[in-house]
């Protein structure tokens, strides 16, 4: 699924939300949410805004919130969250700039996270749409209002932290793709490499024809860890993949302009597998080395989301 | 006034087997660039993409930026053996090498047996004798082989890197051309004509 199918699936959840709003005053349903978390934020909160977040974070994981495990956790976000809220969820909203800066990944990570805690199925989609209900709705528009919702954000990052025990930015679920997950990736990428080819198709995402971008994620769809596609562009705020300083088999290697897949053994002394170019040669082994004339390469490694049983 | 003499004579005899003539420079100079052009055509005929090229081939800004455009994303410096145009020869030999200052030009003579007209367009191109000149340039440390002519990979080099594809080849599923795309047909039809012409050569070759 890509952003723009997100988008509208949000639509029509935006649609579903506003057509049940009032559901979302249900005493009963608001009772056994102000069971989960702390007396805290519990008296700071109202309960119809908790047990409306709730409602919606429920609506993206296709599963009612249970268990204790990180309700702190839930409880911050939530807290967070409520104070975003304001009034009038699921109405038209806009799309601020800073989701553009890097705190749609930030926060899309975040909300990972927390379904990590819930132990809930992780939907690709969750993240960032579930963020974007939270803040696209939010009254904020003045400049020290949007400075608040960042400053909201890195509160988050630290309790997210405190949780988890290490730096968010370089394993927000503790779960990157092993060495053997990235030799499934690899396994792929050579099968791809075999007759009868993968020709270079402009926006291609198949075995019967890809471009660079195409093929690093038709690859990782078909070895079972998919992701929302980004061209090379814009691979980097990818949310499913993290920034690592040295490769191992089965990551991304993001060159400006272009992207290949790093396997030591891919061929006989080459080390990464990619598409070329337009009228270029089939997808296949190449050297890393022959892309640094477009520049640095950055390597990145694929976080796995819960769920995925492989 | 003798003594004087004798001993300028015996320091200037002294001073002269201290320091390499520009005869011996010439040499040293000349071995250097013959050197290089041996380590270009050797590479080159063992198939090299990228590893020795990069280190011994220097291009002009323009035609780098023809060879960039040939190459693009990977670096002008790789030869794609299976895509690009080049000569497959049965031998090589440095005949000659002239310099002149900074600049000197190699001759080499290949025997050609055939040629890569691009894209896998693989044909016949028998020619005893293929003398080819090579462009040197000196940059102070070392020679490069300067804007060099199209490449020229051995009959054997050529053959172990289709090696590869001739086995990809014999795994292709039954019912595959039904399956497959006009643009994958077209590749694989070219791969199986190429290594065709080339068992061709190489019994030609043997005979």
């Amino acid at each position: 699924m890509d952003w723009e199918d997100e988008d509208m699936e949000k639509k029509d959840i935006d649609k579903d939300i506003d057509n049940n709003e009032a559901n979302y005053y249900d005493d009963e349903d608001l009772e056994k949410y102000a069971d989960i978390g702390n007396s805290d934020w519990q008296t700071e909160l109202k309960k119809w805004e908790l047990g409306r977040y709730f409602r919606t974070v429920e609506h993206y994981y296709g599963g009612r919130i249970g268990g204790t495990t990180g309700e702190r956790l839930v409880g911050e976000i939530a807290r967070t969250a409520g104070k975003f809220l304001g009034s009038g969820i699921g109405s038209a909203g806009g799309d601020p700039d800073w989701l553009a800066e890097g705190n749609a990944r930030k926060l899309g990570r975040l909300f990972r996270t927390a379904e990590h805690y819930y132990g809930g199925e992780i939907r690709p989609s969750t993240g960032k749409p579930l963020m974007r209900l939270a803040i696209c709705h939010s009254p904020f528009e003045a400049k020290e209002e949007k400075e608040y919702v960042i400053e909201e954000l890195e509160r988050l990052t630290t309790v997210v932290r405190k949780y988890l025990k290490q730096d968010i930015r370089r394993d927000p679920l503790g779960q990157p793709l092993t060495p053997q997950q990235g030799q499934q990736i690899a396994d792929v990428a050579k099968a791809w490499s075999k007759a009868p080819y993968t020709p270079y198709v402009s926006g291609g995402k198949t075995r019967a024809g890809a471009d660079c971008s195409g093929a690093v994620w038709g690859i990782y769809k078909e070895a079972g860890y998919p992701y929302p596609y980004s061209p090379s562009v814009t691979f980097s705020k990818n949310p499913y993949f993290t920034p690592v300083s040295a490769p191992q088999v089965g990551d991304v290697g993001l060159y400006p302009g272009h992207m290949a897949i790093y396997d030591p053994n891919a061929s006989k002394g080459m080390d990464v597998w990619s598409a070329s170019r337009p009228g270029g040669r089939a997808f296949g082994p190449r050297k890393s080395s022959w892309y640094l004339k477009l520049g640095p390469v950055q390597w990145y490694r694929y976080n796995k989301p819960i769920g995925n049983s492989k | 006034m003798l003594l004087i003499k004798n001993l300028c004579m015996v320091a200037f005899l002294l001073l002269h087997m201290a320091t390499p003539t520009f005869a011996e420079m010439d040499d040293e100079l000349i071995n250097n660039a013959r050197s290089a052009v041996e380590s270009f055509c050797k590479a080159e005929f063992e198939g090299d993409r990228f590893d020795q090229r990069i280190k011994l081939i220097k291009f002009s800004p323009a035609r780098e930026k023809k060879e960039w455009q040939r190459s693009w994303p990977e670096s002008p410096w790789v030869v794609f053996w299976d895509w690009d145009r080049f000569y497959i020869v049965s031998s090589y030999k440095v005949v000659d090498v002239k310099l002149s200052g900074k600049r000197g030009i190699a001759t080499v003579e290949y025997r050609r047996i055939a040629e890569s007209k691009g894209k896998e367009k693989i044909i016949s191109s028998y020619k005893e004798q293929d003398i080819i000149k090579i462009d040197l340039i000196y940059d102070g440390k070392q020679w490069w082989v300067f804007d060099p002519p199209l490449p020229r990979i051995s009959l054997k080099a050529i053959v172990d890197i289709y090696k590869v594809f001739e086995d990809d080849l014999l795994h292709l599923e039954k019912g595959w051309f039904e399956k497959a795309t006009p643009e994958q047909r077209a590749i694989v039809t070219r791969k199986m004509e190429s290594i065709k012409i080339l068992k061709s050569l190489q019994n030609e070759i043997e005979r």
